[in-house]
């Protein structure tokens, strides 16, 4: 395993409004992903498993602590280069697929890249590639409402991936499709990961987690507990390199 | 039986859960709501306030007695006829009668036989003359005009005519009380207010003591002097004899009594309280009741009009809240319900904005014509009676705004009964393909629009009312066609987006997938600019019909005075006064105003008698020169051939534009010469002398501005005596010296005539029209544009929240908004001009057909038409750029 660090959450807390109305969702979370690793965040409802995801992509900013992505803190980011960091480092797949149903399969993972500038041209070329690596390229002309929920979350997968992007969020990617798409849908997770990614997968199935490298479980915004290789860097975030 | 009642009672539970949920609907989605009543108030906001202001501002009879007939039982006044009949108002409508209808005959009365009038209706009534006139009065710069009113102001009787604002009231002789417009000009109380009044003698000058302000309870703003009877000077014997009678009620009887003498009278009694119908006289000549089919017609068309294009305009609001509903609508499917109450629902949305918009609207309407009644009698001149609400007309406009509710509704109902209950319970957004019939009947009706358009264009002849009528109908019908045509349209333009930059090609393929919203606010705009485009044309066309018919009577920039009675020495002062000295050029011609009689020259061609037309612009038909004027612009005949002709003492006649109608003119060579007298008294004109001399012909450009150049020659031979007539001066002549030789000539009192070529000037109406029509249009597509982008990005929350997760940038959103209505305003547009083009084409036919050529003219606004369909949508797309949110929902959907 590299011990390159792709994602680094420190001390992380998120508080939801004020006074007696306030929700602490994390409680002083400290988190590392590893280039190569795919990592799954169990627990129950509620116990800050999405408000990790949202915070680690800088969709959502953090009360207080810091979020390192490749070494660049997003909390010290503007929305604009938070922004940026989600069209060059970050992917994103989701339970609901989230796919645009206004644009095919091909322009629906060009996206990042034509938001980043790239000639629409080579956008498609690399959709299409990447279409390819999660085995769809035959559908890159298709519309979302013209596919099954496995090929669109394929789909999902080569948006998350596609332009080399090198932190792969998933909040519960399977849980709209069968067993057996689901299984396909993690499996490419893990290529992706082995290829050289850091996965952080949300899940709340435990057969999922034999996907993972680890298994942090999170319990009302703390972390409790954490299997795998190398628990005491998990939970003290001690440098293992 | 009891089962059809058993039907109704289930119909109308139906109705009451669809009523309870679309009245929570509107209050969960506020400001959906809100934006809804806004598309629907303001129309019956502005068309209720608008019939205040015209109720407020039309005095009927009852309403204007006083004004009238001040305290008086009745106004009477002599027609200058025998015998007449009248409408119960006689300003309404009267007619002569009877074997005597010559005005002013020997028996018809006048001003001074109020003797005979009295005797008719009771000798005993008390009566006092009311008079009003035009007359001039001086002012520190020269003549104003003013209003004059006379009468026994101390008498009772004209209570009410006036009132007094400050000053001695009622003035007594050799004094007069003036109005603040006319205070405001000049002489104020204390000070000498001077009349000018023509009469057969000439100039008669009367000077008068300002004793007090009083205000006419008529109008308002027009200077005004009131005085005792002969203040202003006396009327002569003939005039017409006016006054207030009082002394009781006059009865419709003696009204008709009054009228056998020749009497016009309007009595209290009478107008507060109208006899039947029956009671008039069937002599009375048949009026135009002022409602005519036509204009029936008209209104019912813009009507139309103004009803589709609310519609339209309210469409997205109701589709994207039919859209909102589709879940439950869904879940109500699901468990057993029929389309029939998915469509209710939706309905109930219609009906209860509808409701509430109309209600509302009508008390706005009210509010707002409170506020707009004084504002208005601001620009009248005319006093507006007491205000007053129409109810019945604001019944109606509030009909009008539920009907456009629930029309708007109508679509997505229908549409929310056939979704695919499937497709939205998985949380599929998008609607089902296009119908494949609509746009094939929308050709069909684009077809019947146009031929409608040709045929209305084609059809002459029975004047243009009809003709227009039938072109504007069919110009409804292709606006129909053409809102079936947009879901194919919309359609086309999301295929070919492909290639398009993300903004554009999300814009167009969005709004292809939810056309329930798109196509109604493009439709909208469509309407919009079809009718800008028809309009447009129309304005164009009719304008450019004025300018090809325009003739100008001398050349650019010239101008001339006509001399008529003034003296030419003071005239002449007066131009080298305001113009470079010595440019004026004096026209001599032949005088043809005798003591016994006008003289009038004839030419002959043997015995042929030439029909020679032309426009005195140069003060006489038979101008007399020696050789041909330098500004005469001459574009056939020879110059030094016709001054040849003139050196050797023949003439020259003048050969335009018009002659072509009245046959040419002979190039023989020799030429007839003929003056005959008329006589004043009638009778047959008398040949006073005769001669035959060389004629060479003149081609001039447009009018020609006299019949003939006569070598002095020919006038002596003729026996008649030259003089000088007027005089031409060369441009340029700013508009300022116009101004101010106009003011000094007036000031003569003589009205010599100055006239100044200045082409054709487009009359500034039209600019107005031209401005407030594109205005009228940007609004109309700005609402039309910005309602459909902000529902859709409203619509497209989830789309824009994953374009964040992907990494949007925030003006991102920015993007997406500005081609929404890009995309909304565009095809708008470019399917509305060319439907809008097709009417104006036709409508410029009878508009512009020449009576009697029957030549047309068309004219194409072009710069109008560019603004409308480029221009417009990119300022929308512009303005939507800047107003719309940058910030992108974040975590809408991560949860």
């Amino acid at each position: 395993m590299s011990a390159d660090a792709v994602l680094r959450l420190s001390d992380v807390t998120r508080v939801h409004g004020t006074g007696p109305h306030q929700v602490h969702a994390l409680r002083g979370i400290s988190f590392t992903a590893y280039a190569g690793e795919l990592v799954a965040v169990m627990g129950p409802s509620g116990s800050g498993k999405s408000t990790l995801l949202t915070i680690a992509g800088g969709l959502d900013q953090p009360t207080s602590g810091s979020v390192a992505v490749e070494g660049t803190d997003l909390t010290t980011l503007s929305l604009d280069a938070r922004a940026r960091m989600r069209r060059t480092s970050i992917g994103y797949v989701f339970q609901g697929f989230n796919l645009i149903p206004a644009l095919t399969a091909a322009e629906n993972v060009a996206l990042p890249r034509e938001l980043d500038g790239v000639s629409a041209r080579q956008a498609r070329a690399e959709a299409r590639k990447a279409l390819e690596e999660v085995g769809i390229a035959e559908l890159a002309d298709r519309f979302p409402d013209d596919m099954s929920g496995g090929q669109q979350q394929r789909v999902a997968i080569a948006r998350a991936v596609v332009g080399d992007r090198r932190l792969v969020l998933a909040d519960e990617p399977t849980g709209a499709l069968d067993t057996e798409t689901g299984e396909e849908i993690l499996r490419l997770l893990r290529a992706r990961c082995d290829a050289g990614a850091a996965g952080v997968l949300v899940t709340h199935e435990a057969r999922h987690a034999a996907w993972a490298d680890r298994v942090v479980f999170l319990r009302d915004g703390v972390v409790v507990d954490e299997t795998g290789a190398d628990p005491v860097d998990v939970l003290t975030d001690h440098a293992v390199r | 039986m009891s089962r059809s009642t058993g039907r109704t009672a289930s119909t109308r539970g139906g109705w009451r859960i669809a009523l309870r949920l679309a009245r929570r609907e509107a209050m969960r989605r506020k400001g959906q709501t809100l934006l809804m009543l806004v598309l629907i108030c303001l129309p019956v906001v502005a068309v209720g306030a608008a019939s205040i202001v015209w109720r407020t501002q039309d005095v009927s009879s009852v309403e204007g007695l006083d004004r009238r007939m001040g305290a008086a039982d009745a106004y009477v006044e002599t027609s200058g006829f025998g015998e007449v009949v009248q409408a119960f108002d006689p300003s309404e409508n009267y007619g002569v009668i009877g074997e005597d209808d010559v005005f002013g005959g020997p028996d018809t009365l006048g001003t001074a036989d109020l003797d005979a009038v009295l005797d008719v209706i009771g000798a005993d009534r008390p009566a006092v003359p009311l008079r009003t006139s035009s007359l001039s009065y001086r002012t520190d710069e020269g003549l104003g005009n003013l209003e004059t009113l006379t009468s026994d102001l101390a008498s009772s009787l004209t209570d009410g005519l006036l009132t007094k604002v400050r000053g001695t009231y009622p003035p007594g002789p050799g004094e007069v009380v003036v109005n603040q417009a006319l205070a405001d000009r000049g002489p104020g109380i204390g000070d000498t207010l001077t009349v000018v009044r023509q009469t057969g003698e000439g100039e008669q000058q009367i000077d008068l003591r300002i004793v007090g302000i009083a205000e006419r309870t008529t109008t308002r703003g027009y200077p005004m002097a009131a005085g005792l009877p002969g203040a202003f000077g006396a009327d002569g014997p003939d005039e017409m004899g006016q006054w207030l009678i009082g002394g009781g009620p006059v009865s419709w009887d003696e009204v008709q009594a009054l009228n056998a003498v020749g009497v016009l009278a309007s009595s209290r009694a009478v107008l507060t309280d109208l006899p039947p119908a029956s009671e008039l006289s069937p002599e009375l000549p048949v009026m135009d009741s002022g409602i005519d089919e036509v204009t029936l017609t008209v209104l019912a068309l813009v009507a139309a009009m103004v009803l589709l294009e609310v519609v339209l305009l309210a469409g997205p609001a109701f589709a994207v809240r039919a859209k909102a509903q589709a879940h439950s609508l869904a879940l109500v499917a699901a468990a057993g319900g029929t389309p029939r109450q998915a469509r209710r629902t939706v309905l109930a949305s219609g009906v209860v904005i509808g409701v509430v918009g109309g209600v509302l609207g009508v008390a706005l309407a009210v509010a707002v014509g409170t506020v707009a009644v004084p504002v208005a009698q601001r620009f009248d001149s005319t006093r507006f009676g007491p205000f007053e609400v129409p109810w019945p007309l604001l019944a109606l406009v509030a009909a009008f705004g539920f009907l456009s509710a629930v029309l708007a509704a109508v679509v997505p109902a229908f549409s929310s009964s056939r979704q695919d209950v499937v497709a939205v319970l998985a949380g599929r957004r998008g609607e089902g393909k296009a119908s494949v019939r609509s746009p094939i009947l929308g050709l069909v009706l684009l077809g019947v629009g146009i031929a409608g358009a040709v045929a209305g264009a084609g059809a002459g002849g029975d004047g243009g009312g009809s003709a227009a009528i039938l072109i504007a109908g069919s110009a409804i019908v292709s606006v129909l066609g053409m809102i079936l045509l947009v879901p194919m349209a919309v359609g086309l333009v999301a295929r070919m987006a492909g290639r398009l930059p993300l903004a554009l090609r999300f814009a167009a393929r969005d709004a292809a997938r939810h056309r329930t919203r798109t196509v109604p606010a493009v439709a909208a705009v469509g309407a919009t600019v079809a009718g800008v485009v028809t309009l447009g044309i129309a304005l164009a066309s009719q304008e450019a019909a004025n300018e090809d018919r325009y003739v100008p009577m001398l050349p650019a920039g010239y101008g001339s005075v006509t001399l008529g009675d003034s003296d030419q020495t003071t005239v002449m002062a007066i131009l080298d006064r305001n113009l470079p000295e010595g440019r004026s050029v004096t026209v001599r011609g032949a005088l043809t105003s005798t003591d016994d009689g006008e003289l009038e020259m004839e030419f002959r061609d043997g015995e042929d008698v030439l029909s020679l037309s032309y426009w005195s612009a140069l003060s006489t038909p038979y101008v007399v020169v020696s050789e041909v004027p330098d500004y005469l612009e001459i574009i056939g005949g020879d110059r030094a051939e016709l001054d040849a002709t003139l050196a050797a003492g023949g003439m020259v006649l003048l050969d335009d534009e018009n002659q072509d109608d009245l046959g040419a003119i002979p190039d023989v060579g020799r030429l007839a010469v003929d003056v005959r007298r008329w006589d004043p008294e009638g009778g047959e004109p008398e040949l006073v002398g005769t001669t035959e001399v060389d004629a060479a012909v003149a081609k001039v450009e447009g009018t020609s501005p006299a019949v003939a150049f006569l070598s002095p020659e020919v006038v002596e031979q003729l026996g008649m005596e030259v003089g000088d007539v007027g005089a031409i001066i060369p441009g340029p002549i700013s508009s300022e010296a116009q101004q101010d030789i106009d003011e000094a000539l007036a000031a003569l009192g003589t009205s010599p005539y100055f006239y100044v070529e200045r082409g054709y000037q487009t009359d500034p109406a039209v600019r107005i029209i031209q401005a407030v029509l594109a205005l009228l249009g940007g609004i109309l597509m700005l609402g039309g544009t910005l309602t459909a982008t902000f529902l859709a990005l409203s619509d497209a929350r989830p789309d824009l929240a994953t374009m964040a997760a992907v990494g949007a940038r925030p003006r991102t959103r920015r993007g997406v908004a500005a081609s929404y209505a890009l995309v909304v305003g565009g095809v708008g547009a470019l399917l509305g001009a060319p439907v809008g083009l097709i009417p104006g084409f036709a409508i410029s036919r009878p508009l512009t057909r020449h009576w009697e050529t029957g030549a047309t003219s068309l004219d194409v606004p072009w710069l109008l038409i560019a603004v409308v369909v480029i221009g417009l949508p990119l300022l929308t797309a512009g303005v939507v750029a800047v107003c719309a949110r940058g910030r992108l929902p974040l975590t809408a959907r991560i949860d």
